[in-house]
Parts: C-alpha cells; structure tokens; sequence
C-alpha cells in the first residue's frame, strides 16, 4: 500500500525527479518543502507517514529540521536523501533517530527502503 | 561692470564636473577579498541620485529667484497689500523656504526608497549573477521576494541550486563510471583474467580520460554549501555546517 510522503530537497529538479520516483511505486507526495523551515512547517500541518530529506540547504539544514520535526512527533518516520559522504554522515543520521540514510540517485534502494519501513 | 554671471559660472562648472567624476564610475570592477569578482557599481542609482539632485536644484533655483524678487519688493505685492506688504514678504519667505526644504526632504526620501526597494537588490542581483558566471555558486539573493526583483531574485537562486544539483550528480556518475572501469581495465591487463588487444585497452583508457575531464570542470567550479574532499567524497562546507 502507497505511503502518504513529503520530499524536502532546495532542487527544484531533485524533488521533481524523486516525486516522479515515489508515484511510479504508488506512494503519493503530499508536500514538498524547500528548505529545513517550511519543512517543518509542513510537517506539522500535513502529518505524512514519511519524509525523504536532503541535508545542505539553504536556510535552515536537513538535520536541524528533522531534529525539530522528531521534537515535534517523535513517531516521525524520516529517510535522509543526500550526495554527501555516506560514511561520514550516516552515523550522524542514526544518532538524531532517521530510518535510513541514503545517496538520493539510487532510486531502487529508496523504494526498497521505503517498502521495508 | 563685472558680470555676476561670469562671477558664478566657472563655479558651478567646477561642481558639475567634481560631481560627475565622483559618481561616473560605472566602468570600476572590483573583486573581494576571496578574489570573487563582486560587480560593477550601478548605473540605476546613479540614475536615480541625478534625479533627485535636479529636483534639488530647479526648486531651490526657483525659489532663489523669487526670494531675489520678494527681497527686492515687488510692485504687484504693494498694489495687493498696501499697509501689510512687508509683513506678507516676511510671511511668504518663510513659506517660501519650509516649501523648499519640505520638497526636498520628500525628494530625497523618494530616493532612499527607490533605491533600497529598485536599485540596491538590481545592484546585489547584478553581482551575484556575475559571480555565478564565473563559477562561484556561493552567492545567495534574498529568499523573501517582496516583488519582481525579489522574485527574479529567488528564480536566480532556484536556477544556482538545480545547476550545482547537476554537478553534484555528474561527479557522482563519473566516480562511478571510472571506477567500473578501473575494475574491468584490471581484469583484462595483460596479466589479468582476460586478454583484450591493445586497441581496446586504449579505448578504455581514453574514456577513463573523458570521464576525469568531466571531473576538472566540475572541480573548477565553486560550490554552494559542499566541497570535494580530498578522496573525492563530498563533505558539507565550513565549522557551521558540520551539521551537529
């Protein structure tokens, strides 16, 4: 069964390619943020069942935000999608509470992961 | 007679000239201290300083004339007030005068507006276009448009995003496609699994070479918030993006 999900990536071209990714699985995209801040935001309002989120971004990063959106509901299901080092970052990821840590251009271990969470 | 005209005129000459050479600096270029060009000083606001400097001079030029005239006594100001005249003088210099300096003040207030909200964004738009030009993709406009700049603004910082998006995944490809090739060029060395004729191996080689070229040109350009680490991992840039 598709998941209700909210991509938060500052491109607008990687949310657009993620979103086409996650559809064609049958999950559907509820939101999409820009930046840690209206991610947050969105959250709060949309309560999806699960955020993909990029890490550097302008503003406010993809780590703070989800910090503040674990804060906010602790039984948030959050994967970060990013092009940083994964063997440098992932760690990072665990610690803050993420389900996965991921580079966002491999579009079958997403939705693996996905299908798994 | 010694003409009052003569008198002035190299004067305001002398200033017109000293005012031009301070503010016609549109060809100046300046670079920071990084070394990233930061932009030509703009054209607009000089535009909008002369503007405000005429105004200035035609009201306080008219208002010199008729302060000259007032001062002189005019007839017509007798004819209208015989017994009052030189009180109404009195009266009128000092309208005269708040007139003057209340047109001004509000000239000038029309200024500071037009170039806070028109000419200092083109300015800093300006700038930060030129130094994507030129690579560096570090520059940030203002991210809460208030109106058309504003918005021409964001779409520039919308376009630096999805283009430094495009980097990041051509040098991603590429680490993996030069790796790939490394692993196959390794298994048909001369000692390896598999023969292969020397042809091949060159064509392996020259698409190993293609692939680091792609790689320089990314190299070449100055990322936002990421830089290419020493083992070619990316790594968030700078103390404050350690992201803890």
């Amino acid at each position: 069964m598709g998941k209700s999900i909210l991509i938060v990536d500052d491109s607008s071209i990687m949310r657009k390619m993620i979103k086409t990714t996650l559809q064609s699985a049958g999950h559907e995209v509820v939101g999409e943020a820009k930046n840690g801040d209206d991610a947050v935001t969105l959250y709060k309002t949309l309560r999806p069942d699960l955020v993909t989120m990029d890490i550097t971004m302008r503003g406010m990063d993809g780590f703070e935000a989800a910090r503040q959106i674990l804060q906010d509901d602790g039984a948030a299901r959050i994967i970060f999608l990013s092009n940083l080092d994964e063997t440098q970052y992932s760690q990072e990821a665990e610690q803050i509470g993420a389900m996965g840590y991921l580079n966002k251009h491999r579009s079958k271990e997403i939705l693996t992961l996905i299908e798994r969470i | 007679m010694y003409s009052r005209r003569q008198e002035v005129t190299p004067v305001v000459t002398q200033v017109i000239q000293t005012m031009k050479k301070a503010f016609d600096n549109t060809e100046a270029t300046s670079q920071t201290a990084s070394g990233v060009p930061s932009g030509k000083v703009g054209r607009i606001k000089h535009l909008f300083l002369w503007c405000f400097l005429a105004i200035t001079l035609v009201v306080s030029g008219v208002a010199a004339g008729l302060l000259i005239e007032l001062g002189c006594g005019p007839d017509w100001l007798a004819q209208i007030h015989p017994d009052k005249s030189a009180t109404v003088q009195a009266a009128l210099r000092w309208r005269m005068a708040l007139s003057v300096v209340t047109i001004v003040a509000a000239a000038g207030g029309i200024f500071l507006f037009l170039n806070s909200r028109i000419a200092a964004p083109l300015e800093k738009t300006e700038r930060i276009t030129g130094q994507m030009v030129e690579g560096y993709l570090g520059g940030t406009l203002s991210s809460r448009p208030t109106n058309e700049i504003g918005r021409i603004g964001e779409s520039i910082n919308g376009l630096a995003v999805n283009f430094q998006e495009m980097l990041i995944l051509v040098w991603n490809q590429t680490d993996n496609a030069i790796n790939r090739l490394r692993r196959i060029t390794g298994r048909m060395h001369p000692d390896g699994e598999q023969r292969v004729s020397g042809e091949m191996m060159a064509e392996l080689q020259s698409a190993h070479q293609d692939l680091e070229t792609m790689r320089m040109m990314v190299r070449s350009f100055d990322l936002y918030d990421v830089t290419i680490a020493e083992d070619n991992g990316l790594t968030a840039k700078g103390a404050a993006k350690t992201l803890n």
